[in-house]
């Protein structure tokens, strides 16, 4: 291979411990079909909570008639080298895997969701009090762990297994003979938003800016997608308990108080069954 | 939002919910208030201000109650609040890169300190008040600090994510304490004999020492505010579509000009500036505004990336 | 393409990494693409696996099932037990249909296992039909009366109305036990298959799209909708840099994300292929000799059919510039190997029949047939016959034209029985409102008896309800489709069915043993359904020298295995690692009875102030099959009204505006989404809202925030599902037209929009009955088919 070209961002992927390895997948966005088959797969594999998602994909649409073009993206836990949710987890119920995965552990984590806030790729969620399958942990933080459980046996994640387009390429980047070394050497490969220093491991290819630029995704709502999120907020029970989720149609003065007010009563109204469920 | 010179659309995303909401900005104003309040407790004792040792049982207790609340509100905020022990089992299960743990330190011997400086405070021992009251000071302030950086070191969640903040979040602590206790002061008026009350000359010198604050806290906002005009354009984003979209009431209305501006201007004119009910009146406004402050301050960002 | 038993034993045994060994290619993934699953609540246990194969789709896919057997487990909420559950589903990588890769309506499919909404036990209708009031009944009830009905029938007066046949000829069975041949069939692609039927006696086209060059995509959504198209498309484009151009006018997820969209007007696809035909002749870039090997045709007597179609005049029509259709045609002709793919927008239009024939004459003209790249015919091994096999009636099939159903019915040929299955016409045909009409009609449908896993609005029509087993409670034989390299596969009982619930094989042999007409029990003897699966697959030429349907039950769910699955480039390889190829040059003649010259689409006819309205399939939907799955719902947004911006800025409308919808038949009220992505004189939604009958996720009325939600067992859905809009029912609004020589039903209409008038809610929907009812009795043209 000829001298490493490591894509737009210019970010080399990181070798983390020496002698480990070092996870990582490199998405071909040019062979993605947006057919959400990865997260349909990992969504019923893991229990995830509807409204919670450990891999999502963001679909946008560009350009004006007849111009125009789709974009889509998957997106999940980059495993970054730096994780901010890591370093700033009280109980150390997140933690680095040497071999690159960031992980939970359900029976330490508090559910204080400080590592959310320090996320900066939303890539993390609490999971509710109810879930299809009672054993499943509840309350706690989650997120994608790279199909640790599979990857540890030698089986590539389920989100890659199930891939339509064999977008998604998973290995370790430390062994410079895998496919995922070596597809991020061949190509031009972008990270998301590298300037919060979370040092990515999730290395996209063919990445189309204005999908992976958080303002746009702000800024660039359809009023459908828009409406989606205002209702979720609105009719979330997890939502109500934590009472953060302000509604935006609603926010003159009597809207805001309204919502605080709202969300107070439910905070507490919700109290006492919470400190009882919290014991288990 | 969709014109016939639009760029394109977002239709599909994750909706994940926004962390932190109302019932942690109030923790946040709790905590701040009662750091302000133990401020002006010490004022008396630790700093020799004759005039505020009236103030200080009376504020230093205020100060501890709010504390009371305060990890009750945490805790339930929790997803396993009877977990809330893991934060304290040292050293094993702690993290100490993580400001939580250093809050867990604080809230805890916080309370502990002023307790100490309380019981002496009661008993006159000018000495001994004035030791715990420097270590429950340090720890007062620490206790807010922390809270500071707790939201500082979010490397995406402008503009929190700067070493102003921290100093804007005491300098809120300290003013909406100022303006918390006076009113709790001129109640307590009411109730207790005339020897006992706080004069309304000192509630007014203490909106004197909010001034102080308020021009402080006006002069951070405004550093803040005008870098949020240079940078990147998701710190335009955050301060043109956000805090002055959704976020304007809690942002420019109250905290701005409920909460500093009209105060502001009370406090400097000389006719009213020690007339009680205009003290009073600007006492309510800038804790009320800091209240508005802690709203935007904790949901403003999640807002906004909630939206990638 | 030899096969032989030594590579059928080692299938999926052999691990990758030995066949990277065997090639020259570097290591790839150091993890295996799929064959295992691991119980990660207790400690990464293996899972068990059963292999079966998804009937969701188009084309049937080969899959694990993995189950858990664990003590730990809550248990069945439907049986009560605990044990044996279903609990991920993956591809099988051995299988050329998928290479291991399993569609988001595939994967989360075993939820509807454990489903609170499902058919439990036979219901029978207290009430009027329609009315949705039932009442649980035992098997012997639901039996009798039927056995009742057949008694009271004539046997051309028992009638079957079915979708996609699953069965593996169980049905045809059953009906000629009854000497029926009443078959209604509710194929959406009728057009298309009826075309190719004619053109070159077989219905079906298969594109090589992982070994073309230039793939002409007309009316499909194929990325989402053909996953396994997808998936060899984009292998197409990845290793020989295919370029893939959709047709459509909508920007479908297909057209956006191909290497070019060209925004057609609806139905105008025929002119456009025709006038690069035409150019591809005149400039002398045919594939004369091919031509003439290849069909009826000689390049003369096209170029003399073709003479009007100019790229000018198909320009106009098409609405799609003259230069690019000449630059499109060019590059066809020009690349090394290309081919056609054809969706529903084409079939679904009244010109669809004649329209495929047009596109048919492309890879034809550039010699693309039968050829590596470019359009071939099916490959496919026969299942054996149910033996033994009841006479088939002697007549012909009394059904003239299933889409007529609704005036036909007790006119042209009487119903004593109805049997539905695996369709959903009283919410998925034209003028569904007329359908339901005629549904609950007593004198014309005398009793009728729907099966399924869950109800539907078809079934909420029925006398009786069936509960069928899932297709993960059953055991079928498979006839792999869709692939180069022919197939077969099954579908086993993984699990046990809840309730009452059977198999479709089992109540059919039910329902002739209730009659106690010893001749007819003659054919429905058999111990349990896994004998007579097995009875057919050993049937298939090959397998049973192979070993034998029980080993590849067993050992691989698929057969013929032709190699492994590269890890790197993910195409099946041999032991040498090169890529196992299908075989070429089959021999073809294309012929049609006349020329498929281009007319206007009836449908899509639009006058002033008139926009064409399209409705197509969902992107994440399988039909209704996943209507009531939860992740599937939550993915799929309602399907508003999209219109193109500059139109909306026109009309007056703003996005999110309540918006009328009004055509010939009706109107309904939805919600404008303006986008960039649908042509200007089109306006599109998708199928998959407003269902009522299904289950509380379909209706939108489960979960927390819903008054008198019904209670659902999966605490998922009855605490965390949030959404509110489960969309509008668009198919009471389109009017019932149809291609007479295909006997395909139009998809589309042309509408007018409105902003919403007072008093108009989002949901509404009103019919004229009378008319649409006035419509559908016009003769019905040379459609026949059976
Ligand atoms: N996800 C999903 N997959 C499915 C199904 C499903 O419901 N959901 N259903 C299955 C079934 S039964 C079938 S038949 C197939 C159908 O699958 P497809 O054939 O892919 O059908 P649709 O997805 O409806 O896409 C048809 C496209 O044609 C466009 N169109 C409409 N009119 C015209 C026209 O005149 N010209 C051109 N060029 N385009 C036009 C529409 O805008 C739409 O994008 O999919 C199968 N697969
Ligand atoms: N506007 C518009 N209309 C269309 C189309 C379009 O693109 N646009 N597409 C047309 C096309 S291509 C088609 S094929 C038709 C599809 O229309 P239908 O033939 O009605 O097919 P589905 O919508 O898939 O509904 C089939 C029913 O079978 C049930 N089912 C699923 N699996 C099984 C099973 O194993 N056993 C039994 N007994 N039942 C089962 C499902 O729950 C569902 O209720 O719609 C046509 N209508
Ligand atoms: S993406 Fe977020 S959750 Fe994942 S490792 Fe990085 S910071 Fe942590
Ligand atoms: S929610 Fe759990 S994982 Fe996240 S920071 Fe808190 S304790 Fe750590
Ligand atoms: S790696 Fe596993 S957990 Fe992560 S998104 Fe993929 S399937 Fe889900
Ligand atoms: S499964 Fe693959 S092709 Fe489909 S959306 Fe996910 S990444 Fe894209
Ligand atoms: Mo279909």
């Amino acid at each position: 291979m000829s001298g490493r070209t490591y894509g737009y961002n210019g970010v080399p992927p990181s070798k983390g411990k020496k002698g480990a390895k070092r996870y990582a997948m490199a998405v071909d966005l040019r062979r993605c079909t947006g057919c959400n088959a990865c997260t349909a797969a990992c969504k019923t594999a893991y229990d995830v909570p509807l409204g919670d998602w450990r891999i999502w994909v963001m679909e946008a649409e560009t350009g004006e008639f007849p111009k125009t073009k789709r974009h889509v993206m998957p997106r999940m836990c980059n495993q970054c080298d730096q994780p901010t949710c890591v370093r700033n987890c009280p109980t150390k119920a997140t933690f680095k895997h040497p071999d690159g995965f960031v992980l939970q552990r359900y029976n330490r984590c508090i559910g204080c969701r400080t590592c959310m806030v320090a996320c900066p790729y939303n890539a993390r969620h609490l999971l509710t009090d109810y879930r299809r399958d009672k054993r499943n942990p509840r309350n706690v933080a989650d997120k994608c762990d790279f199909c640790i459980v599979r990857v540890t046996r030698g089986l590539a994640p389920l989100c890659v297994t199930s891939c339509t387009g064999g977008a998604m390429i998973f290995g370790d980047i430390n062994d410079p003979d895998s496919e995922v070394a070596r597809t991020v050497a061949a190509n031009k490969t972008f990270t998301l938003r590298p300037e919060q220093g979370n040092a990515p491991q999730v290395y996209y290819i063919g990445l189309n800016e204005p999908i992976a630029d958080p303002e746009f995704a702000f800024h660039h709502r359809s009023d459908q997608l828009h409406d989606r999120y205002n209702t979720f907020k609105k009719n979330s029970e997890l939502g109500e308990e934590l009472a953060g989720n302000i509604i935006d149609t609603d926010t003159g003065f009597f809207g805001i108080v309204g919502q605080g007010v709202h969300n107070m009563i439910n905070f507490i109204a919700t109290a006492p069954a919470k400190f009882f469920r919290g014991l288990f | 939002m969709v014109d016939g010179s639009m760029d394109g659309q977002m239709i599909s995303n994750a909706f994940h919910h926004a962390y932190w909401g109302f019932p942690l900005s109030l923790y946040f104003w709790l905590v701040g208030g009662s750091a302000g309040s133990f401020v002006v407790s010490t004022l008396g004792w630790v700093f020799g201000v004759k005039k505020y040792k009236a103030t200080a049982f009376f504020a230093s207790n205020t100060a501890i109650a709010m504390l009371m609340i305060v990890p009750l509100l945490l805790i339930t905020d929790l997803g396993k609040p009877f977990r809330f022990f893991h934060l304290l089992l040292l050293p094993s299960f702690s993290h100490f890169s993580a400001p939580m743990v250093w809050g867990a330190l604080f809230i805890l011997t916080y309370p502990i300190g002023m307790l100490f400086y309380s019981y002496f405070v009661y008993y006159k021992n000018e000495r001994m008040a004035r030791a715990f009251g420097i270590a429950a000071i340090v720890l007062a302030l620490c206790t807010h600090w922390y809270t500071g950086v707790v939201m500082q070191l979010n490397p995406s969640r402008l503009p929190n994510h700067g070493s102003v903040a921290p100093i804007l979040f005491l300098t809120g602590a300290y003013i909406s304490g100022i303006g918390l206790l006076n009113i709790l002061l001129w109640i307590r008026n009411k109730f207790i004999d005339a020897k006992r009350q706080v004069s309304d000359a000192i509630l007014a010198d203490m909106a004197r020492l909010m001034l102080y604050g308020i021009v402080f806290d006006m002069f951070l906002l405004f550093n803040e505010f005008l870098q949020m005009t240079y940078g990147i354009a998701e710190e335009h984003t955050i301060l043109y579509d956000v805090l002055l979209g959704p976020f304007i009431w809690p942002y420019l209305y109250i905290e701005i000009i409920w909460g500093l501006i009209i105060p502001l201007i009370i406090l400097v004119i000389p006719k009213i500036n020690r007339s009680l009910y205009w003290v009073l009146g600007a006492s309510f406004m800038v804790t009320t505004g800091v209240f508005g402050m802690r709203v935007w301050w904790v949901m403003a960002t999640q807002y906004f990336q909630g939206h990638y | 393409m030899k096969i032989n038993r030594r590579r059928f034993l080692q299938g999926s045994t052999v691990a990758a990494a030995s066949v990277l060994g065997a090639s020259k290619n570097a290591s790839a993934m150091e993890t295996e693409l799929g064959n295992a699953s691991y119980n990660y609540i207790k400690r990464g246990e293996q899972r068990e696996r059963v292999f079966s194969c998804s009937p969701l789709h188009a084309h049937d896919n080969p899959v694990h099932a993995w189950v858990d057997d664990d003590p730990t487990i809550p248990e069945n909420p439907l049986t009560g037990k605990r044990g044996r559950q279903v609990v991920e589903l993956s591809g099988v990588t051995e299988s050329v249909r998928s290479r291991g890769r399993v569609s988001a309506a595939e994967v989360t499919s075993w939820l509807q296992l454990y489903d609170g909404d499902r058919l439990l036990s036979p219901m029978k209708r207290v009430g009027k039909r329609g009315s949705g009031r039932w009442r649980k009944i035992s098997w012997k009830e639901a039996l009798d009366d039927i056995a009742n009905a057949i008694k009271a029938s004539s046997p051309e007066e028992i009638a079957l109305m079915r979708g996609k046949d699953t069965s593996a000829g169980a049905w045809d069975h059953f009906m000629h036990t009854l000497g029926s041949n009443t078959i209604i069939d509710l194929d959406g692609a009728a057009n298309r298959r009826m075309a190719w039927q004619e053109a070159w006696h077989n219905g079906v086209s298969v594109p090589d799209l992982a070994h073309s060059h230039y793939i002409l995509n007309f009316g499909s959504n194929f990325f989402v909708s053909h996953p396994d198209y997808a998936a060899e498309a984009f292998d197409g484009r990845h290793l020989r840099r295919a370029r893939i151009v959709t047709f459509d006018p909508r920007c479908s997820k297909t057209a956006g994300l191909s290497d070019e969209w060209v925004p057609v007007r609806p139905g105008t696809d025929g002119v456009v292929a025709l006038a690069m035909v035409r150019y591809l002749l005149e400039m002398g870039w045919a594939d004369k000799a091919a031509i003439k090997r290849l069909s009826n045709f000689t390049a003369e007597s096209l170029t003399g059919e073709l003479s009007k179609y100019t790229l000018d005049y198909a320009a106009e029509i098409s609405g799609i510039p003259a230069k690019t259709i000449r630059r499109i045609a060019r590059e066809f002709g020009d690349s090394e190997g290309g081919c056609i793919l054809t969706g529903a927008g084409i079939s679904g239009h009244t010109n669809g029949y004649r329209t495929e024939q047009a596109l048919m004459l492309l890879p034809l003209t550039a010699g693309y047939i039968e050829a590596r790249g470019g359009n071939c015919l099916p490959r496919q091994f026969e299942l054996g016959a149910i033996k033994p096999a009841p006479q088939a009636p002697n007549r012909s099939n009394p059904v003239k034209h299933p889409q007529k159903f609704p005036v036909d019915v007790g006119d042209a040929y009487a119903v004593g029985l109805l049997f539905s299955y695996n369709t959903n016409p009283a919410f998925e045909a034209p003028a569904a409102a007329v359908w339901r009409a005629a549904l609950a009609d007593q004198s014309r449908v005398k009793f009728s008896v729907a099966i399924g896993t869950f109800g539907n609005e078809t079934s909420e029509m029925a006398d009786l309800i069936l509960p069928e087993a899932h297709w993960l409670e059953r055991n079928e034989p498979v006839q792999g489709t869709g692939s180069l390299l022919p197939w077969v596969s099954l579908r086993q009982q993984v699990v046990t069915p809840p309730g009452q619930v059977k198999e479709l094989r089992e109540m059919l042999r039910d329902i002739i043993h209730t009659t106690g007409d010893a001749e007819k029990m003659r054919y429905w003897q058999f111990r349990d359904t896994r004998q007579w699966l097995g009875q057919q697959l050993n049937d298939v030429a090959g397998l049973k020298k192979d070993g034998g349907w029980e080993l590849m039950a067993r050992h691989s769910g698929v057969w013929p295995i032709y190699g492994y699955l590269h890890p790197e480039i993910r195409r099946i390889v041999d032991e040498q690692g090169e890529e196992v190829m299908p075989e070429y040059g089959r021999p073809v003649k294309i012929g049609m009875k006349t020329f498929p010259h281009w007319e206007p689409a009836g449908d899509v006819a639009t006058a002033k102030y008139e926009l064409a309205l399209l409705v197509h399939d969902s992107d994440y939907h399988a039909g209704d099959a996943s209507a009531n799955n939860k992740v599937i719902v939550e993915n799929s947004l309602a399907n508003h009204l999209h219109i193109n911006v500059s139109t909306a800025n026109q009309l007056n409308i703003r996005d999110g505006d309540l918006v009328r919808v009004t055509s010939k038949a009706g109107y309904l009220v939805t919600r404008a989404h303006l986008t960039q992505t649908v042509h200007p004189e089109t306006v599109a939604m998708h199928r998959d809202g407003g269902h009522w009958a299904i289950g509380g996720v379909a209706s939108g009325r489960a979960g927390p925030k819903h008054e008198n939600a019904p209670a659902n067992i999966d605490a998922d859905i009855a605490h965390n599902l949030w959404w509110t809009d489960s969309g509008v029912h668009p198919m009471d609004i389109i009017l019932p037209l149809f291609d007479e020589t295909g006997g395909g039903a139009a998809t589309a209409a042309a509408v007018k929009v409105t902003k919403a008038e007072q008093g108009d809610t989002y949901g509404t929907v009103k019919t004229d009955l009378p008319g649409m009812t006035a419509l559908l009795s016009q003769p019905a043209g040379p459609a026949e088919r059976g």
